[in-house]
């Protein structure tokens, strides 16, 4: 089924990935104050025991945020950053706000900015590809979970699990050169949604 | 370093287990391995998928699968047969006897199928961990492979190590962080 993707299809999603996470790194940016910028983006057919190569490994503890997109594209986007990155990122944004509150009011803070934040990248991602193609995405409300990579990223497995052995790749990384601040998005349409996608096609 | 990073690396005795012998073999997603004591078996970071480890304890062989979904496609062939929990299971039995296993020794231990995020989108699809737990009960109880211990369901991933020696199941979680044997 996913071998069937070429290079023209490839290229096309990239397309795709360079327009939903430089919309969210233009976001991040006015939320932090600071240049954000994305290395180009990644489209590929693999193999699913690659996906945690470019996390560190399976065992690495990230916080995945996820969210759910439906309409005319099933699937999700996930948003994935190292555990120290996400602090980072969370630090920045609550600033000194939690000075005074005790370890449970804080932990709540930080986790909520977490999906805010979450919230408002993905939400531009979303809105520059639904642009983009014309098709309608809505978007569900985030969710959090600091875990394994590895088990993490099992959703994108699970995804193209029934149809082969591989998995459609889909990845942009956007870094933040005063803090070093790397995260990952990854596009992972249903397989009825590619097709939907690459209909789309026609015309780049 | 502390001792979950130790152990993860495979330098340092388990400070609960027993002193660390033999090798230890990683299986990746949809794979399967199949040892010999003092050999140990691992998978890591196993969010909604179920390792599962089947074990003849007289002759101290394990047999561990990565299952990823509940049920392979109908009417279909040449797909992996690991990778599914209804057809995982008969081929690491057969695998297993082809070693030197006894069928009717056979016992079972399962962890993983987690819940990872609780988002309500596409609930089918979030719920695959569940459905990854009860399919491989159903098959077990079919087979009539009696489950000895079983570290399941629950939001945390897993990363789990088969003692083929002492039939132990050691099973780790980072949120929150803790080291179990079952």
């Amino acid at each position: 089924m996913l071998d069937k993707i070429n290079g023209k299809g490839l290229d096309f999603f990239r397309e795709l990935e360079n327009i939903g996470a430089g919309h969210a790194a233009t976001a991040l940016s006015m939320l932090l104050s600071r240049t954000v910028s994305i290395r180009v983006p990644r489209a590929k057919v693999c193999n699913y025991n690659e996906i945690c190569d470019i996390l560190h490994g399976p065992e690495n503890v990230v916080a995945g945020l996820l969210v759910g997109i439906s309409a005319d594209i099933k699937g999700f986007i996930l948003l994935v950053l190292d555990e120290e990155d996400a602090q980072k990122l969370t630090r920045t944004v609550v600033g000194d706000m939690t000075d005074n509150m005790s370890e449970q009011e804080r932990e709540e803070l930080n986790m909520s900015a977490l999906k805010e934040v979450a919230n408002i990248l993905i939400g531009s991602y979303i809105s520059a590809i639904s642009e983009m193609t014309g098709l309608t995405i809505d978007a569900s409300v985030p969710d959090l979970v600091f875990d394994m990579a590895g088990a993490v990223m099992n959703l994108l497995a699970v995804a193209y699990g029934e149809f082969g052995d591989q998995v459609l790749f889909m990845e942009t990384e956007f870094c933040d050169q005063e803090e070093s601040l790397y995260g990952h998005f990854f596009l992972v349409p249903d397989v009825e949604s590619y097709k939907t996608l690459t209909e789309k096609m026609v015309g780049y | 370093m502390d001792t979950l990073a130790m152990d993860i690396n495979g330098q340092g005795p388990d400070p609960k287990g027993p002193p660390v012998l033999g090798k230890i073999h990683t299986i990746g997603i949809a794979e399967h391995k199949i040892v010999r004591a003092p050999d140990r078996l691992s998978t890591l970071g196993l969010g909604s998928c179920v390792g599962l480890v089947l074990y003849d304890a007289a002759n101290k062989i394990g047999g561990m699968v990565h299952i990823m979904l509940p049920n392979a496609p109908q009417n279909a062939s040449g797909f992996n047969r690991s990778k599914f929990a209804d057809t995982a299971i008969d081929e690491l039995i057969r695998l297993m006897i082809q070693s030197g296993a006894m069928r009717a020794r056979l016992t079972a231990k399962l962890a993983g199928g987690a819940h990872m995020f609780s988002s309500t989108c596409n609930a089918d699809f979030m719920n695959v961990g569940e459905r990854n737990i009860q399919e491989c009960k159903k098959k077990l109880k079919e087979l009539s492979i009696r489950v000895l211990a079983e570290d399941t369901g629950s939001t945390s991933g897993r990363s789990i190590e088969f003692c083929c020696e002492t039939g132990q199941l050691q099973v780790r979680t980072v949120s929150p962080r803790s080291i179990r044997l079952i």
